[in-house]
């Protein structure tokens, strides 16, 4: 019983995701293919529809197999994404909607886009990517992925039921009354994997500034990022758990929407394909390395893990600030 | 690491987060090495002072448990709280009990006088 409530809970914002993300997949697939039968006589009966890396056209395809393949790309994958979104926890399942429609509008802009400007070619192989598509697609993807993140807000948070208590053997710390508790701690790599990070980035920047000079700023930010986004904060108190790093939040548990917290571990490769903000099913987590990590059972049946060292101190500490606030 | 402080506590709040730390390190839950979080961040998460904090840093310095850098923060270099640490809590129990007893501070410091001879 309690865990169908839960599931339904927690899938509640999928209906307006799959109005919105689908609608705007079908919506690409309609315009793209009304501009193309608008233009259908100059389309060449071939088309090209890859290029290889030296600019060269490399594959073509007849125009109509061309629009029947780009329409079941885009629903395909839409679909694809949909079936990911509906196990994810609801701000996962957020940013997929933005990230979702962001790719189908790349796509599709590229794909529609570079067929349309062939229009009145007489030899597919003599056509170009145009800059004016890419500046296109780019715009498109930043206007999609917001106005998508903005159109699925998340659903209000599911809070613990009055008089749902922590069971009689979750671990607390022993406190006074009145006492104030806070845990700080930190959620990194341990110091040898950060080591070997920057000695990848630092190699790989130099590399290139020798290469080719300007483009070294791109591993250098890469670079810089990932050692900031790896290196984040774990505060727990009274307004709940928040994990940011250099003032970017990750993550804010407020404690109202936990159920009870334990000392867990995880491996990130096999429990979350990676390091960073992981979306899982039913899951997520700030992941920074293999091992230890706090588990926070929250009420709508999402288990959010944090990284850190002494995971069953923070564990306890979470436990008793619920124990000392029962909603009943 | 694990911050607890008191409101109703006599003891000056400076004092507890310092007494946090060393009950840590006497626990085994800090150990040498290991680096205190930024002052800052704690003093966010206890919603008490900046500079509470840094007193009570520099107080765990003055004791010998932790290094204060630049740039490197709090690192503790010392696990066994020293004398004088033991020696504070002893002087915060005297004054309690002076106080409870009545007895004014003068009083105290004679009788402290007659102990050390």
């Amino acid at each position: 019983m309690t865990t169908t409530s839960t599931d339904r809970r927690s899938r509640k914002g999928m209906g307006r995701w799959a109005l919105t993300v689908g609608g705007f997949a079908v919506a690409s697939v309609a315009i793209g293919t009304v501009l193309l039968a608008s233009r259908w006589s100059q389309i060449p009966a071939i088309v090209a529809t890859h290029w290889g890396p030296g600019g060269g056209v490399d594959a073509t395809m007849s125009r109509s197999s061309f629009v029947l393949t780009t329409a079941l790309l885009l629903l395909g994958l839409t679909a694809f994404f949909g079936l990911i979104a509906r196990n994810l926890p609801s701000d996962g399942r957020r940013l997929l909607a933005a990230t979702a429609s962001g790719t189908t509008a790349l796509i599709a802009v590229l794909t529609y886009g570079t067929v349309l400007t062939q229009a009145g070619l007489s030899d597919p192989y003599k056509a170009v990517i145009s800059a004016r598509v890419i500046v296109a697609a780019v715009v498109l993807v930043v206007v999609t992925a917001t106005a998508l993140w903005r159109l699925n807000p998340l659903p209000p948070p599911a809070v613990r039921a009055p008089g749902a208590n922590l069971s009689t053997d979750a671990r607390t710390t022993d406190t006074a009354l009145g006492e104030r508790l806070a845990w700080v701690g930190r959620a990194a790599p341990a110091g040898w994997a950060m080591g070997i990070l920057g000695i990848i980035f630092a190699a790989a920047t130099a590399a290139s500034w020798v290469a080719g000079g300007w483009t070294a700023v791109i591993p250098l930010a890469a670079g810089a990022l990932t050692v900031v986004m790896l290196s984040a904060r774990v505060v727990i108190n009274d307004n709940g758990i928040r994990v940011a790093s250099a003032g970017i939040p990750w993550l804010r548990v407020p404690l109202d929407e936990v159920r009870g917290a334990s000392g867990s571990s995880i491996n990130p490769f096999v429990d979350f394909g990676g390091f960073g903000m992981r979306y899982g099913r039913s899951k997520r987590g700030f992941v920074t390395r293999k091992g230890e990590a706090l588990l926070l059972e929250q009420a709508d049946g999402t288990k959010t893990y944090v990284s850190i060292n002494h995971a069953d101190q923070a564990a306890a500490v979470v436990n008793t600030l619920l124990r000392r606030r029962p909603r009943d | 690491m694990l911050f607890r402080i008191d409101a109703l506590s006599r003891q000056p709040i400076f004092e507890q987060v310092a007494a946090s730390v060393r009950r840590q390190l006497s626990e085994g839950e800090l150990a040498v090495g290991d680096r205190l979080p930024p002052a800052k961040e704690v003093a966010g998460a206890l919603q008490v002072n900046l500079h509470t904090i840094l007193r009570a840093y520099q107080l765990l310095r003055d004791e010998g448990l932790v290094d204060l850098r630049r740039g490197r923060g709090a690192v503790v270099v010392g696990t066994n709280p020293t004398a004088l640490a033991g020696l504070r809590d002893a002087v915060h129990a005297l004054v309690s009990a002076a106080a409870a007893a009545g007895m004014p501070q003068a009083e105290v410091i004679r009788l402290i006088k007659e102990e050390s001879t």
